[in-house]
């Protein structure tokens, strides 16, 4: 494989991947604190 | 269950099942067979960056809107367009439903196929290199590929008729399950000697590609196709998201999260080509979609050392992904027809019935199948325009601020994504239909012709003349007399089970 190659699968993958992993991480960490507080209904 | 008319009574359990029930609605086949080839047929690398941008440019901003209009609304696809923006736009999601739908009566073909597969995997059926194509020469179009059809409802609606908590049991032991079978798969191929030819054709970049028109076109169309952004399926799961759920963060997990799957099918499938057959591999990408997973995939497996396990990983991973798909697309409709005034299971029969009826032609012949994908493929493109528009006729900047960044939310959408909305996505859709329509069709006006722009135009015009003649009639039963572009509903008070 060519260094250009290389390096766009890092990139890419590790956008996608990476990009993944941290939305989802972060997603359940936000979770985990708002199941610590009451929530309110919008519609209520 | 939500088993009266127009109450949400029920919510996913938790924001992980949530996600998990989502991934396994965008995670398909066309993530597994089609993303491969269309990467490899399209400059790989710098494929790969249009089709980047364009996740960021189509695909998460319309699964924002999704989100928002399912959580505000409450309601299916018809119920959502006519309670956020007015009644006269009941027929758009009259539309959305109707292309999610025509998909899925031949998308349940295509999961009969998939188990097929599988059970011919897992009995040694395909041990011979020459088995896979005998198989489909004899199995494609006949009657077995019928009965794989009835099969593959009756699985399907077995999940849908729990409703959302049904939907979440079954996802969340088939997406867990569907990722684990892909990244063994893809870390087998990429350890098979001259696997990294594969790798280096994904992704080796052409950069003077990427002022061809066609690479971004490809993009876009593989983004519309395989994110499930535009269909109405994020749509409708988000109507049993919870009050204090977010919207943009969760669109941002599912748009990365699906290409993610893509990608790793692409190391897997390219891997695995090169690795075995680099002779053939201008035939393997350019064999169609069935030609590569049903016909290629088996030969390959049945060369490699251990060739016969992986291959009922293979088969049981694209099984799971159009399972959780075609649940998705079961779901969109029922929930549709529950909101017109059916009781759950009832709902959920007739559009059992009707997959079974309509999709019945597409499991019997082939040129239906592809006719059928060509003319409700493209009329994705022609849904997403309509979210746009309805996302529009609401109010961009109040979508944005009062749902979007309302409560709940765990990531503020700037004032890049109402440009995107208001401007760009239209802007897409109306340069992909055209190009689609001029550049990828066959025989122009030829209404009998398999991909041609007059079988589109006729069954196009037959929905939407219907819909139209119905707008009232949809309007009026999915959202009553309440003044529509209204606040969130109240009886959305649910935050957990009933």
């Amino acid at each position: 494989m060519s260094a250009v190659a290389i390096v766009t699968m890092i990139v890419i993958c590790g956008s996608v991947w990476g990009g993944f992993i941290a939305l989802l991480a972060y997603a359940l960490r936000r979770e985990a604190t708002k199941s610590d507080t009451p929530s309110v209904d919008p519609g209520s | 269950m939500s088993t009266s008319h127009g109450s949400i009574t029920e919510t996913f359990g938790s924001r992980w099942g949530m996600l998990i029930a989502t991934l396994g609605m965008a995670v398909g086949t066309g993530n597994i067979w089609r993303f491969p080839r269309v990467a490899a047929s399209n400059g790989g690398g710098s494929f790969l960056v249009a089709w980047v941008v364009f996740l960021l440019l189509w695909s998460i901003p319309l699964m924002i809107v999704e989100f928002a209009f399912g959580k505000h609304a409450r309601r299916g696809t018809v119920g959502a367009f006519t309670h956020l923006s007015g009644r006269g736009t009941a027929w758009m999601g009259g539309w959305v439903a109707l292309c999610a739908t025509g998909i899925m009566f031949y998308y349940a073909v295509v999961t009969g196929w998939c188990f097929r597969y599988l059970g011919a995997a897992l009995t040694g059926g395909l041990a011979d290199s020459q088995d896979a194509a005998a198989l489909w020469a004899s199995f494609a179009g006949s009657g077995q590929a019928l009965a794989m059809q009835v099969l593959a409802l009756a699985a399907a609606v077995a999940v849908v008729a729990f409703g959302v908590r049904g939907i979440e049991k079954a996802t969340r032991i088939l997406i867990p399950t569907l990722v684990v079978m892909v990244i063994v798969l893809a870390a087998r191929a990429v350890t098979l000697p001259g696997a990294e030819r594969g790798l280096a054709f994904l992704f080796t970049p052409d950069w003077s590609a990427l002022a061809e028109p066609r690479i971004w076109l490809e993009a876009l169309t593989q983004n519309a196709w395989d994110t499930g952004a535009g269909w109405g399926l994020i749509l409708t799961y988000a109507i049993y998201l919870r009050a204090r759920e977010d919207v943009s963060l969760n669109a941002f997990v599912v748009g990365f999260g699906n290409n993610s799957m893509s990608l790793l099918a692409g190391i897997m499938v390219l891997c695995t080509v090169f690795a075995v057959n680099p002779g053939a591999r201008d035939e393997i990408v350019g064999a169609g979609n069935e030609g590569l997973t049903f016909t290629w995939m088996p030969q390959l497996f049945a060369e490699i050392p251990g060739g016969a396990v992986f291959m009922v990983l293979f088969f049981a991973a694209l099984s799971c992904a159009a399972l959780t798909s075609l649940i998705a697309m079961l779901e969109l409709a029922t929930r549709v027809l529950i909101d017109l005034g059916l009781e759950r299971r009832r709902a959920l029969l007739f559009v059992a019935a009707a997959a079974l009826v309509f999709g019945a032609p597409s499991a019997l012949r082939m040129e239906v199948f592809q006719n059928q994908d060509w003319v409700w493929g493209v009329g994705l493109i022609v849904s997403g325009l309509f979210f746009a528009i309805a996302a529009f006729r609401f109010g961009l900047e109040r979508l944005r601020t009062d749902v979007i960044n309302a409560e709940g939310c765990d990531l503020r959408i700037g004032r890049w994504w109402t440009l995107v909305i208001g401007i760009v996505v239209p802007l897409e859709a109306v340069v992909l239909l055209g190009w689609w329509l001029r550049d990828r069709s066959e025989g122009w006006l030829d209404p009998l012709g398999v991909y041609s722009v007059g079988t589109v135009l006729v069954q196009w015009t037959i929905a939407l003349v219907a819909l139209l003649a119905l707008n009232r009639w949809l309007a009026r039963r999915s959202v009553g007399e309440a003044p529509p572009n209204a606040g969130p509903r109240s009886d959305d008070a649910a935050e957990g089970p009933a």
